[in-house]
């Protein structure tokens, strides 16, 4: 049984991303996808994921206030995937604080080859570690 | 290049451009409006996008682009720099070189290099920017503590208070079914609803859990242990499930005060139990009238022990919830009558009429209270009162107890008395007070005496008797009257301490002759107190249960609804049997033929005269019969109609809510006072009943009631007063409606009614006030424009008015402008016999209902006359519209039209018409059968009888019949 995973961006391109990644691992199954905070609570409730990828910088609900509202409905578990949490950022000490599992920046690179093995495999590495999976 | 990446480049494409096209509109905005924040979070955030965006694409230079105007942007969001035009000009000016990087990546999905200058000049803009503000993000991050609890976060803790506000608004709207056991409550019992529920409560709960709020998530555990117990839900259930609510709303209200929020959810919590307790104490106030009617009136069957354990155990909810919306003295009854069904319910106290009543008197005496204080009204009650009731029930309870060793005093003190040669009949009447008193009196070194006194012949003995009592020792305890050579005397029992040679003598000094004065001599010598004392003490246990509740079962049977309306269906058809072997009996050819005999016979023929003398006696003997079965019939008929009955307290008991929730809707303050409720009428009335009563009350409320403030202006109370009273007279019964309220200008009614032609002006001197006012019963009168002059809801009296003629009742109003409006309904007794006229036409026999037929008159050719095409007849100088029965019903004209007869005038009191028909053959009582709807659809049929010769006949309603004329004239 594959664990559940609902991933947030509020960019299309990001979220087809990812779901691209994480299709690569059949351990892990992307069971739903959200585009803000307000989507992210509903989705939880609904599909009750295992884990969530999570964007902080999101119109309407961002993924701080989307974090702490989750603590109080679900024990999903969070990573973030965002290039404003940097290591040492205000939105990272925040994150962590409310138990994001960890934080890794964006995918980049689509163009180059490379993009699964080396960003791409980031978000899986962490996500089976996230999820108890062995590495 | 594969699908995949082409998928994302033609995505990349449309997210540029929408973050583009977005940040352009904002960036123009904020140069002419000003920034405000959220516009600058979201120009951020279209930047900061952006450059994801290029990120995974590898556009390099795109994304360097953006993420220097992103960085400005960072800046400014935070509040050290303003948004001004430079800034404006100048990522108006890096969104232009975006575009075209954005172009060439797009088109050919190459890196194309950026506009160095551009970078440059953004990154010093950056720099500056930040050089000017005091780093200080690092300071407010070592403040937060990871371990802290997250309900010291106060974000967090908004968070959870609106997210307990959303749950609790779903729980206590998913459990106030369930608490209030409305009937909804069975049906929401299902698995899926509670597991529903439970949803919610777990879901509060997980958020509980994470704030460290331990309280509130071992509340909601009760909570939910209380729902999730096996249907069908108990009053048991009920109870845990509202105390855990109360718990509930207790913890809420915690968190709100503590968090200095103000709702999260205790507000809807506290609305519904509030609601809850209502329910619950209109709820328990009905179930111990119940219980008090069942022990009053009910069966023999019924086990009075467990309707007063039920009765004790209803009365202590009430106590428990009256003491939540009142505090007072008022509670210590309830509490006082608790004791005295516990007792019962033991078998150590017997409940007879007396304590029913009590109670009764009490328990509505409370809920008048309980009204008061819930509608804020006066929520004072007399103390001494209170103090008064209080020791009457007391007093029962002492008299009464029996039972586990103790002994009745009151039935070993009559015994005793009734040893001592006292009267029996008025040992009979002593009241529990009056033994007390008689015990203390005793214990005192009284001693007791029987008086027998005539007051009504000698004046000055009387006077000098009564002055005896009243300046003596002496005390009258009880007394009764009664005749002895038809003259009326009192009988008293009297306490005091005089002796009896004292006494004898003060008698003789009243009245020397020893005539009207009578000391009742001891027989089993004088009384003592040790005595009394010692005889109740050693009481026999025989007397543990002396006496049951007689009044309450022993005579009383229960019977179901339905035998007794096949009951009444028999006799109705036996009363029918009978009038058909009377129409055999009196035949009238029979009778021509006997006289015929008598006439021819010649005496000569022993055997034809022996017939004709057998003939004579025997229709002579069949005639006695039948009257005397007519007679017992008409007893058994009355007898039935008394079974059927019920109290109108049936009706009565749904006005005292409906009165409170008009009036509270309205801003109205309503006292409703009833009276007469014990007033009997047939069970059948009740329906019939009640809707003309709620249509009156409401009507008296819509429009004769006046607003608090219009009342305090005229002088009256601001509370207004509606009393329904039922009284029987005869053989109907007449509830009367009366408020206080502004009342009916009679002038007005009569000009509204001239200016509808509903009278003519030269008439209108003449007619009564009462003709005038029975004007706001005419179909569409406006009353409202008339009564109150607010706008209307002007619910037609006239259907009231016609639902009543209906069913054989009447209407009568007085009103005095500014004082308030009487409405006096007269409703017979018995909805299931009518009084009819027989009436023949083209051939059929047909039935008028009695109480629609004025007259019968004759038509003599003269007197038919037609006016504007329409025939008439002249009666007493006034023309009456005509209308052939037959024509009316439809049936086909079978002979040409006479055109004189006999017509039957028709009334319901504002129309008036003439129907001619061939034959008026009898007026008669008829008993509707169960009306079939076939019957019914027929206009002008109201329903149906059989006759005694069996056949059937329409009973005419003389309602549809009125209307059918006036639609018919109106068309032609």
């Amino acid at each position: 049984m594959p664990k559940k995973i609902l991933v947030v961006d509020d960019s299309f391109v990001m979220r087809t991303l990812i779901k691209d990644i994480i299709a690569a691992d059949p351990d892990l199954l992307v069971v739903g996808e959200a585009i803000n905070g307000i989507e992210t609570l509903e989705k939880v409730r609904q599909l009750q994921p295992d884990l969530l990828l999570l964007d902080i910088e999101m119109p309407g609900m961002d993924g701080i206030e989307c974090m702490k509202r989750l603590k109080l409905l679900s024990p999903c578990k969070i990573v973030i995937v965002s290039s404003v949490a940097q290591a040492g950022s205000q939105q990272a000490m925040e994150a962590r604080k409310l138990g994001a599992f960890d934080i890794i920046s964006k995918p980049s690179g689509a163009l180059s080859l490379d993009l699964k093995t080396k960003k791409g495999s980031d978000i899986v590495k962490i996500s089976r570690r996230a999820l108890g999976l062995p590495e | 290049m594969n699908d995949f990446i082409e998928n994302l480049w033609s995505q990349f494409a449309i997210e540029t451009q929408e973050h583009i096209e977005e940040i352009e509109l904002h960036l123009v905005e904020a140069e002419q409006n000003g920034a405000s924040a959220e516009l600058v979070a979201s120009l951020f955030r279209a930047f900061h996008s952006l450059k994801g965006l290029a990120t995974v694409m590898d556009m390099n230079s795109f994304a360097r682009m953006a993420h220097r105007a992103e960085d400005i942007l960072g800046v400014i969001r935070d509040g050290e720099f303003p948004m001004n035009s430079d800034v404006v000009s100048l990522l108006l000016a890096a969104l232009d070189e975006m575009k075209m990087l954005r172009l060439s990546a797009v088109t050919s999905h190459t890196n194309s290099d950026a506009n160095a200058q551009l970078l440059e000049h953004l990154s010093e803009t950056f720099t500056s920017m930040e050089c000017s503000v005091v780093p200080r993000n690092a300071a407010v991050y070592t403040e937060t503590h990871p371990d802290e609890p997250l309900q010291n976060d106060p974000e967090m803790l908004n968070y959870f208070v609106e997210l307990a506000r959303e749950k609790i608004a779903v729980i206590s709207h998913m459990l106030d079914p369930l608490c209030t056991l409305t009937e909804r409550a069975d049906l929401l019992k299902s698995p899926e609803y509670v597991a529903l529920a439970a949803e919610e409560i777990e879901q509060l709960s997980y958020a509980a859990k994470t704030m460290d709020f331990l309280n509130l998530v071992v509340i909601l555990a009760h909570l939910r242990d209380a729902l999730s117990q096996e249907s069908p839900f108990t009053g048991d259930q009920q109870k845990a499930l509202t105390e855990s609510l109360w718990e509930l709303h207790d913890q809420i209200r915690y968190i709100e005060q503590s968090s200095g929020n103000p709702d999260a959810g205790a507000n809807s919590l506290h609305a519904i139990l509030t609601d809850v307790m209502h329910v619950n104490v209109q709820r328990l106030f009905t179930r111990v009238l119940d219980h008090l009617d069942v022990l009053q009136f009910g069966g023999m069957d019924d086990d009075d022990l467990l309707t007063a354990q039920s009765l004790q155990a209803d009365l202590s909810g009430l106590n428990s919830h009256l003491a939540f919306f009142m505090y007072n003295p008022a509670c210590n009854i309830i509490l006082m009558l608790e004791d005295v069904f516990s007792r019962a319910a033991r078998g150590e106290l017997h409940l007879f009429g007396e304590i029913l009543e009590m109670t009764r008197e009490e328990i509505t005496h409370v809920m008048e209270h309980y009204r008061d204080c819930s509608d804020g009204g006066s929520c004072v009650r007399d103390d001494a009162e209170i103090a008064r009731n209080l020791q009457r029930i007391h007093d029962y309870i002492w008299a009464y107890e029996s039972g586990c060793g103790v002994v009745n005093p009151i039935e070993t003190f009559r015994q005793f008395m009734g040893e001592l040669n006292i009267e029996p009949e008025l040992l009979k009447i002593l009241s529990p007070e009056n033994v007390r008193d008689l015990m203390q009196a005793l214990e005192k070194g009284e001693q007791i005496y029987e008086v027998t006194a005539h007051l009504e012949s000698n004046e000055e003995m009387t006077a000098r008797f009564l002055a005896w009592i009243e300046t003596g020792r002496s005390r009258i305890i009880t007394n009764r009257s009664l005749f002895i050579d038809d003259m009326s005397w009192y009988q008293m029992l009297m306490v005091s301490p005089m002796s009896r040679t004292e006494i004898s003598q003060s008698i003789k000094a009243i009245d020397p002759g020893g005539t009207y004065l009578n000391l009742k001599p001891w027989s089993g010598g004088i009384p003592e107190r040790e005595k009394l004392l010692k005889a109740i003490e050693e009481a026999p246990e025989r007397q543990q249960r002396i006496i049951e509740p007689v009044a309450a079962s022993s005579n009383v049977i229960r019977v179901q609804g339905e035998t007794l309306d096949g009951f009444m269906n028999l006799i109705g058809e036996m009363v029918l049997a009978r009038s058909r072997l009377s129409h055999i009996i009196h035949h009238e050819r029979l009778s021509r033929q006997i006289a015929r005999l008598k006439q021819l016979r010649t005496g000569n023929n022993a055997d034809s005269e022996e017939v004709l003398e057998l003939l004579v006696e025997h229709r002579r003997d069949l005639m006695e019969a039948d009257q005397l079965l007519n007679d017992s019939l008409r007893r058994l008929q009355a007898s039935a109609v008394g079974l059927r009955v019920v109290p109108v307290e049936m009706v009565f008991k749904r006005l005292p809510r409906m009165v409170r929730d008009l009036s509270q809707s309205q801003g109205k303050r309503v006292r409703l006072e009833m009276a007469g409720q014990d007033v009997k009428i047939d069970k059948a009335m009740v329906e019939i009943l009640t809707d003309p009563l709620l249509h009156m009350i409401r009507n008296s409320i819509d429009h004769g009631v006046e607003m608090p403030e219009v009342r305090a202006l005229a002088g009256k109370s601001k509370e207004a007063v509606i009393r329904v009273s039922a009284t029987q007279r005869g053989s109907g019964i007449i509830i009367e409606i009366s408020d206080d309220g502004i009342g009916i200008d009679v002038d007005k009614v009569l000009d509204k009614a001239i200016e509808r032609g509903l009278v003519q002006r030269e008439t209108a001197p003449s007619l009564s006030r009462e003709a005038i006012l029975r004007f706001i019963f005419e179909p569409g009168f406006s009353t409202a424009a008339v009564v109150t002059e607010t706008s209307g809801r002007g619910v037609g009296l006239d259907v009231v008015m016609t639902n009543v003629m209906r069913l054989g009742g009447s209407i009568s109003i007085d009103s005095t402008a500014g004082r308030g409006s009487t409405f006096t309904l007269g409703m017979p007794l018995s909805a299931a016999i009518q009084e009819v006229l027989m009436v023949e036409t083209a051939g059929t026999v047909l039935a008028l209902p009695g109480r629609y037929v004025a007259e019968v008159v004759e038509i003599a050719a003269d007197d038919l006359q037609s006016v504007r095409g329409e025939q008439a007849i002249l009666l007493r100088g006034a023309f009456l519209p005509l209308h052939r029965l037959s024509a009316l019903l439809g049936y086909p004209a079978a002979a040409p039209e006479r055109s004189d007869g006999i017509a039957v005038v028709l009334t319901n009191g504002s129309q008036t018409i003439g129907l001619a028909v061939d034959k008026v053959l009898r007026r008669q009582e008829l008993f509707i059968k169960d009306i079939q709807e076939s019957v019914t659809a027929i206009p002008g049929v109201g329903g149906a009888s059989v006759l005694g010769n069996g056949r059937v006949v329409l009973i005419l309603d003389g309602e549809d019949l009125l209307r059918i004329a006036k639609s018919g004239s109106r068309r032609r």
